[in-house]
């Protein structure tokens, strides 16, 4: 599980996150949505230990990781990061990118967890090949393999979708969000793209100006956004406006977007 | 803690500014005393035509090498000829040459008893005596050695252009005429200004060719004011007059580097594969140029060799070894202090440490001269210093630390260049994601950024280690007692017109010069149009 209770962040002068909570619990998805500049990507790399906020308490599973004069690095978190441009190790294997967590394991238990990893995300037989001899679908494969390879407590993925190729968006989508719930672990997702936060996540946070504007599931953020603001956000550039109007009114149009038309 | 890592990083850029800019800005307090004598004649008999010379000298080579340069790149780029895939790298070449090496040759053919004029009095007897030390033949060897900065950099500007907007302007109507020069050349601009900066820096820091002509400017009075009127302080004053113009020519460099931005997706402009008449003339003139520029030089230095004394090769030995222990002990402590800037520096924006770091630049700007007068006053100062109150007795002028320092000064801008390139080229999350690997500090140099900017660690190593072998002024001035390089020997046999002696030499340098070259040569586009 992940709990952030009042956490604030600033740029030398610019206040980038204030006081934001969220919790989540073990095993769910969530995903973060909002525009971009409303400090998503900076609570996740907080998250992550990548920066450091002024004030508020961070735990990760039973772990407080930030607050009561607590600081843990980044390198001694059990988290895991998907990037949002992957950042594979441009000179290193397919094999030898999932191994740089777990170089201290033994080399038969590390071969057999690369193996295990590799036929998680359908990329066996491609151990010895370089990132950029891979396609944007399967460099990301390899991103989840390597970010799992440490059994961390929680995933975070920033814009896991975004820099894929629209055709394959909606497959590719599926597929991650199948992996995530037969693994189980507790992932949170930060996009700007509303239809992505439809299609993966259990639970949606909506974020403006370094706050948490409402989180809820996609029926409570459609039915009962708690603001004009949210609600024109939530409906607004998803699959299509003019249906977003529409969907907004009634449940069960509002599952109609969750699976978009063409 | 965190404040503390910051502090400490500002602490050792500053540092690093004040040991390698600390020296030329100390130059800058030098104006306490006046010797009101010297300096009466120096304006009355040399300064407006030092002035004058070194404008000449700036407007000629800056005009020279545009026309070399841009119009080489312009050929190589758009067109393939024969012998168009070597002539793209093999073209930077000259740049291997020092420029006395290249002066002296062409004064070797073109003197008074050179081949050239004994020639023409054989066949026309009352032709008369050319004088061959012109301000003209200043200019035109300066261009040959110095066309490759705008060449390469020009080049890789057209590399970049975007075939759809040539289309775009061609569907407009436009000539081919307007559009180079309204559409083409305004984009490449950028690109030619950047290696003309390059150019103008190399020009006002020339010593051995324009005191082989006979030509003053700046650096021979720096030099004179020294050695023959023995003021080091208005050696040292007049060095800080060309440190402004330095300044003026960073300052304009840092301006058109920020409007250098490329649409990364741009469609690549297929080049022309010429046939026929014009196949044959764009192939002369790209040989000819490098034929004058580097294979008649190279053929006139060969054929010198042979004809030098036997025991030539024997007095070069201590020499040439000189040259590569001071070159290697200089590359790797160059290398390994840019190294150190550019990984404190990469991944922060901190306008303490953007003020800083364009001191560091400063050494690059100025001749050998100047920075060898500044770590000499230096040096001087704190030998006196420590003797005085410390009462410790060391000697750092005429030793090699000295000229270690005067290289750091020097080519320190040189290595971090290639350094900050290689840096840049690393995507930031690449180390954040090691980070959340659970990767350590150590365990992230080690198996990430080492890895990936080892290229650009190498490429400032080769760099700095062939510009310290062909460097002459500083080493003229801070050399310990009796220590002879090969650019030394060919000065020494240069100044004396011994040109047969000098060749071999000279070839050693232009070989050593070659090689990193020809290693980052720029490389021939794919695309191709029949």
């Amino acid at each position: 599980m992940l709990k952030l209770d009042a956490i604030s962040f600033a740029y030398s002068d610019s206040p980038v996150l204030s006081g934001v909570d969220l919790s989540l619990t073990a095993g769910t998805i969530g995903a973060l949505i909002g525009p971009s500049g409303c400090g998503k990507t900076t609570l996740l790399r907080i998250i992550a230990g990548l920066e450091i906020p002024q004030s508020g308490q961070l735990a990760i599973g039973d772990q407080t990781v930030v607050g009561d004069g607590i600081y843990i690095a980044a390198e001694k978190r059990k988290v895991g990061m998907v990037f949002q441009s992957y950042a594979l190790f441009p000179h290193m294997t397919v094999q030898a990118n999932i191994e740089f967590p777990i170089q201290r394991l033994p080399v038969q238990e590390r071969q057999t967890r690369v193996k295990e990893l590799l036929s998680l995300v359908q990329l066996t037989g491609q151990e010895k090949r370089y990132p950029h001899q891979l396609s944007g679908g399967q460099q990301q494969r390899v991103a989840i393999a390597r970010a799992l390879a440490q059994q961390p407590d929680i995933l975070l993925m920033d814009e896991p979708l975004s820099n894929l190729d629209a055709k394959l968006r909606d497959q590719l989508g599926q597929d991650l969000k199948k992996l995530l719930k037969s693994l189980g672990i507790t992932t949170l997702i930060v996009t700007h793209d509303q239809h992505e936060a439809w299609q993966l996540a259990d639970e949606i946070g909506v974020m403006f100006d370094g706050n948490i504007a409402q989180w809820g599931t996609f029926d409570n953020l459609t039915q009962h956004p708690s603001s004009p603001k949210i609600r024109q956000f939530v409906m607004a550039n998803s699959t299509c406006d003019i249906c977003g109007q529409i969907v907004a009114d009634t449940h069960s149009h509002a599952q109609m977007l969750n699976k978009p038309t063409a | 803690m965190i404040v503390s890592k910051k502090l400490a990083i500002r602490m050792i850029q500053t540092g690093l500014a004040i040991f390698i800019a600390g020296p030329l800005l100390y130059l800058l307090l030098y104006w306490w005393t006046l010797d009101v004598p010297l300096w009466q004649h120096i304006i009355e008999n040399q300064f407006f035509p030092l002035i004058r010379n070194s404008i000449i000298l700036l407007v000629g080579v800056g005009f020279g090498t545009s026309v070399l340069g841009v119009g080489l790149a312009w050929l190589t780029y758009r067109y393939r000829f024969t012998g168009s895939a070597f002539l793209t790298g093999a073209l930077i070449l000259p740049l291997a040459i020092p420029a006395y090496v290249q002066g002296f040759i062409y004064l070797g053919i073109l003197d008074v008893s050179g081949p050239f004029q004994t020639y023409l009095r054989a066949m026309w007897p009352d032709v008369g005596f050319i004088n061959a030390r012109h301000p003209f033949g200043v200019i035109w060897v300066m261009s040959w050695v110095l066309y490759p900065y705008v060449y390469l950099l020009t080049r890789q500007a057209f590399s970049k252009l975007d075939r759809s907007q040539i289309e775009v302007a061609r569907l407009a109507g436009f000539s081919k005429r307007r559009i180079f020069f309204k559409l083409i050349f305004p984009m490449i601009r950028p690109g030619w200004l950047a290696g003309l900066t390059l150019v103008w820096m190399e020009t006002l820091a020339d010593f051995g060719t324009v005191s082989l002509f006979g030509f003053s400017t700046f650096t021979t009075a720096i030099y004179k004011t020294w050695f023959d009127f023995y003021s080091l302080a208005t050696a040292a004053q007049l060095s800080s007059l060309l440190m402004l113009v330095a300044f003026l020519l960073l300052w304009w460099e840092k301006r058109s580097e920020s409007h250098i931005r490329h649409d990364s997706n741009s469609t690549p402009w297929a080049a022309q594969r010429l046939t026929g008449k014009h196949r044959f003339l764009v192939s002369l003139v790209c040989w000819t140029a490098l034929g004058t520029a580097l294979i008649v030089p190279v053929i006139q230095l060969v054929y010198w060799s042979f004809q030098a004394p036997a025991h030539t090769l024997q007095t070069l030995i201590d020499p040439f070894w000189n040259s590569v222990l001071l070159a290697v002990m200089a590359a790797g402590v160059i290398t390994v202090f840019a190294y150190i800037q550019s990984l404190i520096n990469y991944r922060r924006t901190d306008p303490v440490l953007d003020r800083l770091v364009p001191l560091t630049k400063l050494g690059y700007a100025l001749p050998g001269t100047v920075v060898a007068v500044s770590t000499l006053l230096w040096f001087s100062h704190i030998e006196t210093f420590l003797s005085d109150w410390l009462h410790i007795e060391v000697y750092l002028t005429g030793t090699v630390l000295g000229l270690l320092l005067a290289y750091l000064i020097r080519f320190f801008s040189l290595a971090s260049q290639s350094l900050v390139d290689s840096f840049a080229r690393m995507e930031l999350s690449v180390n954040d994601a090691a980070r959340t690997l659970g990767a350590g500090p150590w365990k992230r140099f080690r198996q990430i950024v080492w890895p990936l900017t080892r290229p650009g660690a190498l490429a400032a190593l080769l760099l700095v280690c062939t510009e310290v072998i062909k460097e002459l002024p500083a080493t003229l001035l801070l050399r310990p007692f009796g220590w002879d390089t090969l650019a030394l020997k060919v000065y020494q046999w240069t100044n004396e017109a011994m040109w047969v002696n000098a060749a071999m030499p000279a070839l050693l340098l232009i070989i050593t010069g070659t090689l990193p070259l020809w290693l980052f040569r720029p490389r021939e586009e794919k695309n191709v149009k029949a």
